[in-house]
């Protein structure tokens, strides 16, 4: 291995290390050399928070400080993190690395005359000239606010929020792209939402896994080892420290999979029939937390089957234009058998009587008003009747005596937890899935108490300013309805934002506009489609807005400009030539993409305009995510100025002014949302529009002044203390379980305020969108196609294959492929980050070797990529799998560029029902050598 | 004095590489040379058995700072040496680049830093760079961030607590409950190097 290199290596050594024996060893190793003058300055270090994937973790970056020069060495997990516990992932530590990345765009660039997009010919120009450029072309082809699009990429989505809603208040747009949402969470979390009343903190939840005795992943495994570390460290806590027992459901044998006591590896697709026959199980072993399903959930709830023949509970508001409040639900009391009324909205069925006892099962036969009816549970148990174990061993294809073990285990192990999950692979069923695995959990009783499921503390401030106001009877008026939910926390807050701002096309601020996507759905009404009700802030419909195919009040509805921010659509949107479609269509008139890196989407740009690291940025203050502890966080820099770039809120400001837009009322928005003090946000703002000062830097200064004050400390005490910290704990994690304990003293965030097991919500939809089993209120088994003819008894033969994918833990898409560091680290195991997964007992009959070249086929789609095998026996025989992380194509990335597979050619764009999930895994893949 | 050891607890590595990264980027040891880089700690995947009966493990090793490390008696100038804590260590300017200590390692702990890797390092860290002349490089227990009172970057950063440090004199330090017990055994006891770095498996 060496011999080649030592002759000049001992050369080199005899010419630098000349002289040697006369030396006294005086060099201590991995120290800086004697003989080299160490760099000016002194250490200091800042307190940060990772960006690198959505967990974002407590980081501390030691820093060499020079007068006003400060260059990061080296970032450490922040010790007094209760979040991250003083760790950091791969990627953490290599943040350095993004910094100082030589492919950094460091100035504007504007692309050259008569060049076409995609073609990467660009000119550097001035941030004048940029912006001038901008609003040239928003004059000349008059773009109004609403034909204006926001792709709100991962940085604007997980850290900067707050500036991309002002942004779009400032200039009056209501097209706001999440991720998009829908790609990144929404396809999985929707499920798990509408059950427990969460929202848009990736995961959800911090699942107390420190306390779990028994945990069950089932298309987890990017959220816990993959790696997510505030997740990674509590479950490899419980499991070394408290006997965690683990069972991984996961086709593939992933991270959490090689750690787990029990891998069950099932067929792609079957999460949902699996899920049913565990349900089914725990039902009828009666191994569910019987009290807690009475007293705090939807349950007890009576139902009966409506004239379009779905489950709909006795007193739900079947009003599709308003939000799914009710005056009151129906149970059946065992004491005094009858039927009576239980609050529209309460966290306990038995808040208004302790002497109820709401009936889990309704007596046969039960009637009301002449109408048959029957308890959410009942219509629960008819749902899974048919998963048997037999039948979910066959659909599942694993043995029978594994799904009744884990029946048997779930019915006698506490705490036990299903982990909610999050960026597993998507069929049509995930959302039926994601309910169906927290209506498990819930049947566990593991909710917001130890080694469950436990809310943060945003959740519980949030649903508690709220039902004080509602049951203040204070939220008579629709306007203050519609503003209180908004401003509410988890599912509330989104479905008042989504409905009562986004879709309305009332809402003042966007002149009589709704989102896009709500445009799109009235265009697919007319073609005899269904609308997607959970689509928020998704990319549903933005190719028919470009084509000119949408209209709102017979206005025509056109989208001419696109900003996007830290997302790469091409690649993880799915459908890379729908996108190179519609970013090269004409009716788009100017596209302006501000990235740190040039991604794959920069190419197709007219305007790239250079975005700061997190290292570089300053920052609001932050609660610290899905930590149960109140904490509250900061940014502070620690790099000097890198070339001309500027911070993503900066550049807000600068669209904004193209648009004349408004910092009042950018100002108006984050002081109704947060609030904070009108005038000095108004005050803070104007600095921000104007030029002055950093838009993150006004708001950091802001939210300084508005917590001190409640804190009780000066702006400057509070900086000081935060800088010095990172992290500053307000309140104890177990002490606000205690005193706020969701159901037990608070409502959760559903619109029934209880654990819904009956969905109010989904309930709405078919009101509003017509009934769709797959927002069936309760649960319903739906049976997948993966390809025409391919149903769920399908068996792939021959060099046909089901398709799952997953991620490496190194890498966080494009954020990270391009990063030296990891993409070293990833290319020592180049055969598992790069090639196809198959076992080789498939390989052998197609006789393919290790390395092979082959071209993958999706059956449905006819896209096709090419890349090599790589024999495992982690995979199941009928599944080909690949990771995520690569395949991108822009050759300005040194590192990235050309290196393993692209899933936006292999993926289509489809909308999937309910949240527009691309359905990424409903297909089968052919395999060709080549 | 201290006698520092690690125990490696494979039970709970997750895989991640977070020690790799960690590593790199405090010692800033070649992670740009060719073929996945140049590194002091690696976590290598083990994979034993067939489908569905398959166990995949994540082995984390190190320098194993051996009581009677053959690197160390076969380094002809000296420049390897134990120090006060039992560290084992490369005194740069000793170090003639000869390689008898690569081979001889049992653990495949060292490699070269050679001219290219100073050339890189300065490129990645500037004026930073901590390598300047060209040697054999491997694990210090992050013994500089020791005298920072830090812990190995590695152990510091470690997510699923696998990597665990300590003074193996000191009987109320994990490290040494954990030898002590019996519960954490070295590698390839028989070569008799003595290994101070033990695994849980």
């Amino acid at each position: 291995m060496i011999s080649l290199n030592r002759r000049s290596f001992l050369k080199i050594s005899s010419l630098v290390g000349g002289g040697l024996m006369f030396f006294k060893p005086t060099a201590k190793a991995g120290l800086y050399t004697p003989n080299v003058k160490k760099p000016k300055g002194s250490i200091k270090y800042y307190p940060n928070i990772c960006s690198f994937c959505s967990t974002a973790c407590d980081i501390v970056v030691r820093t060499r400080v020079n007068g006003d020069f400060k260059k990061p060495q080296k970032i450490d997990g922040n010790e007094k993190s209760t979040l991250n516990r003083g760790k950091i992932c791969a990627r953490g530590q290599s943040g350095i690395r993004t910094v100082y990345n030589p492919d950094r765009i460091t100035h504007p660039l504007i692309r050259v005359e008569g060049s076409k997009r995609g073609e990467w010919k660009f000119k550097k120009a001035t941030w004048q000239e940029a912006y001038d450029y901008i609003a040239k072309k928003v004059k000349e082809h008059n773009i109004k606010p609403h034909e204006f699009s926001i792709f709100a990429g991962q940085r604007a989505c997980a850290y900067e929020r707050l500036g991309a809603f002002a942004f779009l208040a400032s200039i009056g747009s209501p097209n706001m792209i999440g991720s998009p949402m829908q790609q990144c969470v929404m396809a999985e979390h929707a499920g798990t939402d509408v059950t427990v009343g969460t929202m848009t903190t990736h995961d959800e939840f911090l699942v107390d896994m420190d306390n779990a005795k028994l945990l069950m992943t089932i298309g987890s495994n990017a959220a816990i080892a993959g790696i997510s570390v505030s997740r990674g460290v509590r479950f490899a806590h419980g499991k070394e420290y408290n006997k965690m027992e683990i069972i991984a459901v996961d086709p593939r044998q992933g991270e959490v999979a090689a750690k787990a006591d029990m891998w069950v590896p099932i067929k792609p697709g079957t999460d949902l029939p699996f899920l049913m026959g565990i349900i089914r199980g725990v039902m009828e072993k009666k191994g569910y937390e019987d009290q807690f399903l009475r007293r705090y959930t939807t349950a007890p709830f009576l139902l009966t089957e409506n004239a379009d023949g779905f489950p709909e509970a006795l007193g739900q508001n079947t009003n599709p234009q308003e939000l799914p409040f009710s005056q009151g639900y129906y149970v059946y009391d065992e004491i005094t058998q009858t039927i009576v009324q239980v609050p529209g909205f309460t966290n306990d069925n038995l808040k208004e009587n302790k002497n109820l006892k709401p009936a889990l099962f309704a007596p046969k036969g039960l009637t009301y008003q002449g109408k048959a009816v029957k308890t959410a549970f009942d219509y629960l148990w008819d749902a899974v009747q048919k998963a048997t174990p037999e039948w979910t061993a066959k659909i599942c294809d694993i043995p029978k005596k594994t799904v009744e073990e884990i029946i048997y285990k779930f019915s006698t192990i506490r705490p036990a937890t299903v982990y909610p999950g999050w960026m597993d692979a998507r069929y049509e069923t995930t959302v039926p899935a994601r309910k169906a695995a927290a209506i498990l959990n819930v049947m566990l009783g593991a909710m917001d108490k130890p080694g469950g499921w436990i809310f943060n503390p945003e959740m519980r401030e949030g649903i508690e300013k709220f039902t004080e106001a509602y049951e203040a009877g204070k939220l008579n008026n629709p306007m203050a309805l519609t503003m209180a939910v908004a401003n509410c926390s988890g599912l509330l807050g989104m479905m008042g934002k989504l409905e009562g701002m986004m879709y309305s096309g009332k809402f003042p601020l966007f002149r009589g506009w709704p989102h896009f996507s709500r445009a799109y759905f009235d265009y697919r009404k007319q073609k005899g489609e269904k609308g997607i009700p959970f689509s928020l802030f998704t990319n549903a419909g933005f190719q028919e807005a470009v084509e000119g195919k949408l209209s709102w009040n017979g206005k025509p509805y056109q989208i001419k400009m696109a900003y996007i921010y830290s997302t790469n659509p091409l690649k993880d949107y799915y459908g890379y030539k729908t996108w190179v479609d519609a970013f090269t269509n004409p009716n788009l008139k100017l596209i302006v993409v501000t990235d740190i890196l040039p991604s794959d989407m920069t190419k197709f740009a007219d305007v790239i305009l250079p975005d700061k690291t997190y290292l570089e940025k300053e920052s609001e203050i932050m609660p610290d995510g899905p930590n149960p502890d109140m904490i509250i966080r900061k940014r502070f820099p620690s790099v000097s100025q890198i070339g001309e770039a500027k911070g993503g809120g900066e550049i807000f400001t600068i669209i904004s002014k193209a648009f004349n837009g408004s910092y009042q009322t950018a100002a108006g928005i984050v002081s109704t949302f947060t609030g904070w003090n009108f005038k000095t946000v108004a005050q803070q703002l104007r600095l921000a529009w104007e030029g002055k000062k950093e838009l993150y830097k006004a708001f950091g200064d802001i939210a300084l002044e508005e917590v001190g004050k409640k804190l009780g400390m000066s702006a400057e005490q509070l900086e000081k203390v935060l800088e010095k910290k990172g992290v500053l704990k307000l309140k104890d994690g177990e002490e606000l379980m205690e005193e706020a304990g969701m159901p037990y003293k608070l409502p959760v965030p559903t619109f029934s305020g209880r654990i819904e097991i009956y969905s109010t919500l989904f309930a709405h939809f078919n009101y509003a969108y017509g009934y769709d089993e797959h927002w069936n209120p309760v649960l319903a088994y739906i049976p997948i196609e993966y390809r025409k003819g391919a149903n769920e008894d399908f068996m792939p033969k021959d060099n046909e294959f089901f398709f799952a994918f997953g991620k490496t833990p190194q890498q966080t898409y494009l954020t990270t492929a391009d990063n030296p560091l990891l993409m070293s680290i990833t290319e020592r195991y180049p055969e598992e980050n790069f090639g196809f997964w198959i076992n080789p007992s498939r390989a052998n009959k197609l006789g393919l070797k290790e390395g092979d070249k082959v071209e993958v086929e999706n059956t449905v789609s006819g896209q096709k990529v090419k890349s090599f095998v790589h024999l495992t026996e982690l995979v199941r025989p009928d599944t080909l799998y690949v990771m995520s992380d690569f395949g991108i194509d822009n050759k300005m990335l040194t590192y990235a560029a050309g290196k393993g597979v692209d899933l936006g050619r292999l993926i289509p764009n489809r909308l999937g029902p309910v949240t527009a999930g691309a359905m990424s895994c409903q297909f089968t893949v052919k395999l060709r050598k080549i | 004095m201290a006698r520092y050891g690690m125990v490696m607890n494979v039970k709970t590595c997750l895989g991640c590489k977070a020690c790799m990264a960690a590593c790199s980027q405090w010692n800033q040891t070649p992670f740009w040379a060719e073929d996945g880089g140049k590194w002091r700690t690696r976590v290598t995947e083990l994979q034993e058995g067939k489908f569905p009966e398959v166990k995949r493990e994540f082995f984390p090793t190190i320098c194993m700072h051996c009581v009677n490390p053959p690197c160390h008696s076969v380094c002809p100038t000296g420049a390897t040496y134990i120090n006060k804590d039992g560290i084992v260590l490369i005194d740069y300017d000793l170090c003639l680049g000869c390689g008898y200590c690569i081979e001889a390692c049992p653990y495949d702990a060292r490699y070269e830093y050679e001219k290219e890797d100073l050339e890189k390092d300065e490129f990645y860290f500037g004026e930073d760079a901590r390598h300047h002349q060209v040697h054999v490089d491997k694990c210090t227990f992050c013994v500089d961030r020791l005298a920072e009172g830090e812990e190995p970057s590695c152990a510091a950063t470690c997510v699923g607590h696998a990597r665990i440090f300590g003074d193996l004199d000191d009987p109320k330090s994990e490290v040494a409950q954990l030898v002590n017990s019996g519960k954490a055994k070295p590698l390839g006891e028989y070569m008799g190097a003595q290994p101070k770095v033990y695994y849980i498996k």
